[in-house]
């Protein structure tokens, strides 16, 4: 028995804390990619980064504590160590799809971004071209 | 390029309400809708810089010119959807007569 109980707490004790390390760097980063995507409004891209992460922080400790409970007797060190690898090894993986999903809504907001843009180039190369003189048809 | 003409055929139904649904969108450069000449067969768009784009690449160009639809835009230009866009504008094209007579569209100048 006890050694669920240990296995439950180093699993929220490694769990946890890794959830805070990749928020913070998401909010530390992100903001940069934000600020562009919203043409320099800081308060704006302040605002969607917060919320990203609040909803970054609520799907991953919500997975966490989902997760927590195992069904399996737990009767030697070894398979204590085993059930917590299985377990933090899945909550890094949702992490790290988090972490790319995260990354890609970045990338798409300031892609969005740049294609309002009056710079932005045109889709697709002319098929001719006409000169002032020629006018039009 | 700081403006855009749309040459488009106005005996079409479905040209004309096309033409009645981009001056409803928000645009990202002033877009013009001209009816085009007898002799031109393609929509034609042309751009103040003597740029003209006509056919499929003509349609890509109108969504380009839409707040709403430019990302759709550059999508359907990639190397993946290009192929697929273009026959895709060109069966429109053709066949605009049926479809405009289909969903009970009229040309109204």
């Amino acid at each position: 028995m006890s050694y669920v109980l240990y296995t439950y707490l180093a699993y929220l004790a490694l769990s946890l804390p890794t959830t805070i390390w990749v928020a913070r760097t998401l909010h530390k980063n992100g903001r940069a990619f934000l600020i562009d995507a919203f043409h320099g409004q800081e308060t704006l891209a302040d605002s969607v980064n917060h919320l990203l992460v609040v909803g970054f922080y609520l799907i991953n400790v919500g997975w966490i504590t989902m997760t927590l409970r195992t069904q399996q007797a737990l009767d030697t060190p070894r398979q204590a160590v085993e059930l917590l690898s299985d377990k933090v090894g899945t909550v890094l993986f949702v992490l790290g799809l988090m972490h790319f999903f995260n990354l890609y809504l970045f990338s798409k907001f300031r892609r969005r971004a740049l294609e309002r843009l009056s710079t932005a180039p045109p889709p697709i190369a002319p098929t001719r071209l006409v000169t002032a003189s020629e006018g039009a048809k | 390029m700081t403006r855009l003409v749309i040459y488009y055929d106005d005996r079409c139904g479905l040209c004309c309400a096309l033409r009645d649904w981009i001056g409803r969108q928000a645009q990202l450069l002033p877009v013009e809708c001209r009816p085009k000449s007898t002799g031109e067969n393609d929509l034609v768009v042309e751009a103040d810089t003597g740029e003209v784009w006509s056919g499929d690449s003509a349609w890509l160009m109108v969504m380009w010119a839409l707040r709403d639809y430019r990302s759709w835009a550059y999508r359907l230009a990639s190397p993946w959807l290009l192929p697929t866009a273009r026959a895709a504008f060109a069966k429109l094209s053709e066949y605009r007569g049926p479809i405009s007579c289909r969903l009970g569209l009229t040309a109204n100048g």
